[in-house]
């Protein structure tokens, strides 16, 4: 296996978005090297239930970390619900319940952001689908960083309007349906 | 545009702050610190670190920066799955005893008001004493008057239906020269300490509910914390973390978690207290 240039991917979508990250985890290759950090709009006082269906097509291990949770290489990690969830220097994950923002708690533009700070051009950033523009300023400052910033075609969106506001704050380096996403996903790594 | 700063800037601040305001900023999460710093800069106004520190001269600043940092617990009985499962603890294991409670942490007080309508309904609030902290006495001066954050009163009363109390929460509001707030008799057991976590109580505990005000330190922090806080319960006492926290290895050689979901943990009782 060919050494991947990134060291992370992050993921961020809200309405519709559960089929597509079902979907993209059915499709990523099961020794997908990386970390996969995914932060999706989600029903705030409904704990259980979303872990365990993204889980059912999943080949890779997928985890809704605690505070501390360690961040590791081939595992998926979910955003709990009601909680921001932040990626720290010592590549660790820290946990919120600071105000949430754009309505959400979590708010993918804190998970992006943080992931962006840490991981720099070795990040991957991908918004799907989506009814608000949470994402957009996460996107920025990924592609501030000099990662690489992916949104979901906008025609193949439930609700575009997540993808098309990063597309107004910069421009993507791709825009990729979900099966074009799972694919350059798994040729990362070769 | 939000103020940044460098991983040195922060290290500066955070031991600064800590030195100033005797918290320990030294012992935050790095991404926290610099958040909260960039949106505190961004509110008041402020350009430049020297402008900051000569700000921090003035009390009220100083409190409205410690206010900034404690982070709320965001609603009246969050998580009602916790507030339930405390509820049987308390009605089976504390009901026939004076029992000391500890909340070392409280932002906006909805962890207090929680708990107080909690004992209320068992008829056991007067058989409870409860000790509160917070570093900042205008804090608590609010929690006193039982001031509600009004865009929260549909959640909370989305939660306290989803707790499943014997009355309404509507019972524990009262209306003040037209503004709602909590029934502050609901106190009356209270004792307010103005303080950080480490600012324990004069008495042991037989509960310790400290439900995510630890996300925002080092889990260097956590190890230190975490002897005081054994050091403070009785044996056999509850130690109630939010529902994302977990015990510091090997902290849980001394406790049992006797609830995975809602992070409640149970001192082993035949440990010396």
């Amino acid at each position: 296996m060919i050494k991947p240039k990134f060291k992370a991917v992050v993921i961020g979508g809200s309405a519709g978005s559960f089929s597509v990250v079902s979907k993209l985890l059915s499709q990523l290759r099961a020794d997908f090297p990386l970390p996969v950090i995914i932060c999706l709009h989600r029903l705030k006082h409904v704990r259980s239930g979303l872990v365990e269906s993204i889980r059912l097509k999943s080949k890779l291990e997928v985890i809704e970390p605690n505070d501390k949770t360690p961040i590791e290489g081939g595992k998926v990690y979910l955003a709990p619900s009601n909680y921001h969830l932040f990626v720290e220097y010592d590549k660790t994950f820290s946990l919120s319940t600071e105000e949430p923002l754009n309505h959400s708690r979590p708010a993918i533009d804190h998970t992006l952001s943080s992931a962006a700070y840490v991981y720099r051009n070795k990040l991957l950033g991908i918004v799907l689908t989506g009814a608000n523009k949470d994402g957009a300023k996460g996107m920025k400052d990924i592609a501030d960083k000099r990662g690489v910033t992916i949104i979901q075609d906008p025609k193949t969106c439930e609700m575009d309007t997540m993808p098309k506001s990063v597309a107004r704050l910069i421009k993507p380096d791709k825009i990729l349906s979900p099966d074009e996403i799972s694919n350059y996903l798994n040729q990362l790594v070769g | 545009m939000a103020v940044g700063f460098s991983i040195s800037e922060i290290r500066e601040l955070s031991e600064q702050l800590s030195v100033r305001l005797k918290l320990p900023f030294n012992q935050m999460t790095h991404s926290f610190l610099r958040r909260r710093l960039a949106m505190f800069f961004d509110q008041y106004g402020i350009r430049k670190v020297d402008q900051f520190y000569e700000r921090l001269n003035d009390d009220s600043f100083a409190d409205e920066l410690i206010r900034f940092f404690i982070i709320d617990t965001t609603e009246l009985l969050r998580d009602a799955g916790f507030w339930r499962q405390l509820r049987s603890i308390i009605r089976d294991k504390l009901h026939d005893k004076r029992s000391h409670v500890w909340l070392p942490s409280v932002a906006s007080g909805e962890e207090l008001y929680s708990l107080v309508i909690l004992l209320d309904e068992l008829g056991l609030r007067q058989q409870f004493k409860i000790t509160v902290n917070h570093p900042s006495e205008k804090a608590i001066d609010k929690i006193k008057k039982g001031v509600i954050n009004k865009r929260q009163m549909e959640i909370n009363a989305f939660n306290y239906k989803r707790f499943e109390g014997m009355k309404g929460l509507a019972d524990y509001i009262i209306e003040s020269d037209g503004e709602q707030l909590f029934d502050t008799s609901l106190l009356s057991e209270v004792e307010f300490k103005k303080g950080s976590l480490h600012t324990v109580p004069d008495a042991p505990c037989d509960v310790i509910i400290l439900r995510n005000s630890l996300l925002y330190y080092t889990k260097d922090y956590h190890e230190e914390l975490k002897n005081l806080l054994d050091g403070v319960l009785v044996s056999g006492g509850y130690l109630c973390l939010g529902v994302k926290e977990q015990l510091p290895q090997p902290f849980d050689n001394r406790f049992e978690c006797i609830d995975k979901k809602e992070k409640i943990y149970n001192k082993f009782s035949f440990l010396r207290d």
